[in-house]
């Protein structure tokens, strides 16, 4: 197992690696290049644990989708969107600085606390995932998955909104 | 295996990352994409505990978490392009964008220095 670990170790370093320079870029692109970047990991992390509709909807919806709006919407906005962000400034620095040594104490505390029993992922999913995946969306809760359209719906109601221009 | 916490500690990680990049960045788009960031490591903890006890429901909520997602992404990036936009309408209504025709065949002079003289709002970004 311990090739496991360093699958999920490569890429949770790709991950978090990739949102910290994320957060931290002045350039937009760059930023959506990262945010890429990210998502892409954390798929992979999916995949190592077994969840493969997870990690293809992640790639199609969110590193496809998302990302690719994100993009389209900083090309719209340029040269605007591109400017660097004046924002940007030590108190970006200190607080991050801050928050990461109380994210590294609650991690330790954590891994410190860590019984090995009782919290490893040892029983896992059956082989056929995507199969159970299917039988969950359309048999067992078919109900949550049919009003999982309505903020879609409404998402497409308002974009039609916000980009019809006002008649004079 | 790997035990847990090795899940929840990149999951924390990007959460940590997200909340800070929502709440310290200004450009409204780094927002979005931190947003983006703390769903995302909102579905690695879903789909490790999925794996862990061993069913399916986790990756249910992750599913309907990545729908929210993009909902959430295109709707305030069409906010933010709707608003870019009626600002420059309002600029343009208001007589300090570009002079039409007529105003630049009488007064050059005077619209070019009034578009100077203006500071123009745009928005944060």
């Amino acid at each position: 197992m311990v090739l496991n670990q360093i699958i999920f170790d490569f890429f949770a370093a790709i991950a978090a690696a990739s949102a910290l320079a994320m957060v931290t870029r002045r350039n937009v692109l760059h930023a959506a290049i990262l945010l890429l970047a990210t998502l892409l990991a954390t798929g992979g992390v999916f995949l190592q644990l077994q969840a493969e509709y997870a990690f293809a909807t992640q790639l199609l919806l969110c590193a496809g989708g998302v990302v690719l709006l994100f993009v389209l919407v900083v090309m719209l906005l340029s040269p605007e969107a591109l400017r660097q962000d004046a924002s940007f400034d030590w108190k970006f620095y200190s607080l991050s600085a801050l928050a990461l040594a109380i994210g590294i104490e609650i991690a330790a505390f954590l891994l410190a606390r860590h019984d090995g029993a009782l919290w490893a992922a040892t029983q896992g999913l059956p082989a056929n995932n995507a199969g159970a995946m299917g039988d969950a969306l359309f048999r067992d809760d078919l109900l949550a998955f049919e009003f999982a359209s309505v903020p879609l719906v409404a998402a497409i109601i308002g974009l039609v909104t916000f980009g019809k221009r006002r008649a004079e | 295996m790997i035990p847990i916490e090795h899940y929840l500690a990149l999951s924390f990680a990007l959460f940590l990352i997200g909340a800070g990049g929502a709440l310290l960045r200004r450009n409204p788009v780094i927002i979005l994409m931190s947003i983006a960031l703390m769903l995302t490591a909102v579905n690695v903890n879903l789909i490790a505990f999925s794996r862990l006890w061993g069913t399916v429901h986790g990756q249910l909520f992750s599913l309907f978490i990545m729908a929210d997602a993009a909902v959430e992404t295109a709707l305030g990036l069409g906010i933010l392009v709707a608003y870019s936009r009626t600002r420059s309408d309002s600029r343009e209504s208001a007589g300090v964008g570009e002079p039409t025709a007529d105003e630049a065949a009488t007064q050059p002079s005077d619209s070019d220095a009034e578009s100077s003289e203006v500071p123009v709002e745009r928005p944060v970004l």
